[in-house]
């Protein structure tokens, strides 16, 4: 790996670590922190995970796969997670049907 | 013989290991096979300083072609990729303040998103033992995620795998977050709005900036967070 690659990693880790103590940066004193800080920290924090799911279905699909298999991949991962709710069942699932759809081991079915 | 503070927080931490040691795995396997020259000490190092599944996830493409990367683009997306982050500290600024700083240090070091729902959890009332199981967790979480990876790297480069489609389950560690929030009533509608304004953001970038689609992140959040603030007026006025 090159010196370029590791000062990305190196920015990357330095950047999930000042967002992790951002607020304690900002709020970690007396201060109290200010109502519209804690609205937006709560509903911003859905709100881009939501976004990052649109995001990530969109750079997937850009990968060639079939959208039917993408859209029914997603639907394996919520399903299994609001019925168990055992994030390594979901995801484990999820992407090994993806990953059997994408690499054609799924023909048979004719709606992939 | 650990003691029963201890013992708690590894039985709390156990959903937990099963989903980092596989994930861990997932990403040390995609790391060491898409970028080349990574070692299995690359990728335990890269784990135990971000202990971060979003951002490694989207760092391995990145990595992959760095030449195309500046550093303050790569700042930038990091940014977007793990705003949420920011928030997670929140609820523990006030007990956080009187905590010995190295400890407090760790704690927010590693607040990963399984980390900060388990420590919302916390049984104990009393300071000395929240302590305890508050470091205790973030340890185990962060050695789980470590241990994870070098199995996945160590795997990675002696077993030879298909990994076609295997981006997926960034997208599925998102939904899996994404369906937990939405257990809460009063997270729909903000996930709904991110959701809808990105994807309505994405069409528009793809129609008319089809050349600059994959840097809609920051118009979307720009948009989204306009979108909160202007709907919180609204209903503080209506409240009032």
């Amino acid at each position: 790996m090159t010196g370029h690659q590791w000062l990305l990693l190196a920015i990357m880790a330095a950047v999930v670590a000042l967002l992790r103590f951002l607020p304690f940066l900002c709020f970690g004193g007396k201060r109290p922190v200010p109502p519209l800080f804690l609205y937006l920290g709560k509903t911003l924090s859905a709100a881009a995970i939501a976004m990052l799911v649109v995001y990530g279905m969109a750079t997937v699909s850009g990968g060639g796969g079939s959208p039917v298999a993408l859209a029914l991949a997603a639907l394996i991962v919520v399903f299994l997670q609001w019925k168990i709710g055992n994030p390594l069942l979901s995801i484990f699932a999820g992407t090994a049907f993806y990953m059997l759809a994408l690499q054609g081991f799924l023909t048979k079915l004719p709606f992939l | 013989m650990p003691s029963a503070v201890v013992r708690r927080a590894f039985v709390a931490s156990l959903p937990v290991l099963m989903g980092y040691l596989s994930m861990g795995m997932a990403w040390a396997v995609l790391f060491t096979t898409r970028v080349p020259g990574a070692t299995v000490c690359d990728a335990a190092l890269v784990s135990a300083a971000t202990i971060s599944g979003s951002m490694q996830f989207s760092a391995v493409e990145i990595i992959r072609d760095a030449a195309f990367y500046s550093p303050c683009w790569v700042a930038f997306l990091a940014l977007m990729i793990n705003i949420r982050y920011a928030a997670y500290a929140l609820p523990f600024i006030g007990e956080f303040r009187t905590w010995p700083a190295a400890l407090r240090s760790y704690l927010l070091f590693g607040l990963t998103d399984e980390t900060y729902a388990i420590l919302l959890q916390c049984p104990f009332t009393e300071e000395k033992s929240r302590r305890r199981y508050f470091l205790a967790v973030t340890a185990f979480d962060q050695t789980y995620w470590v241990v994870g990876s070098t199995l996945g790297a160590l795997l990675g480069r002696t077993i030879r795998f298909n990994t076609t489609g295997i981006d997926f389950s960034m997208t599925a560690l998102f939904l899996v977050i994404l369906v937990e929030q939405c257990r809460d009533r009063s997270n729909r509608i903000p996930a709904f709005i991110g959701g809808a304004v990105t994807a309505l953001v994405g069409a528009i970038c793809l129609v008319w900036f089809p050349a600059h689609a994959d840097k809609m992140l920051f118009p979307a959040m720009a948009c989204i967070a306009g979108l909160l603030l202007a709907l919180r007026k609204k209903t503080e006025v209506r409240g009032s």
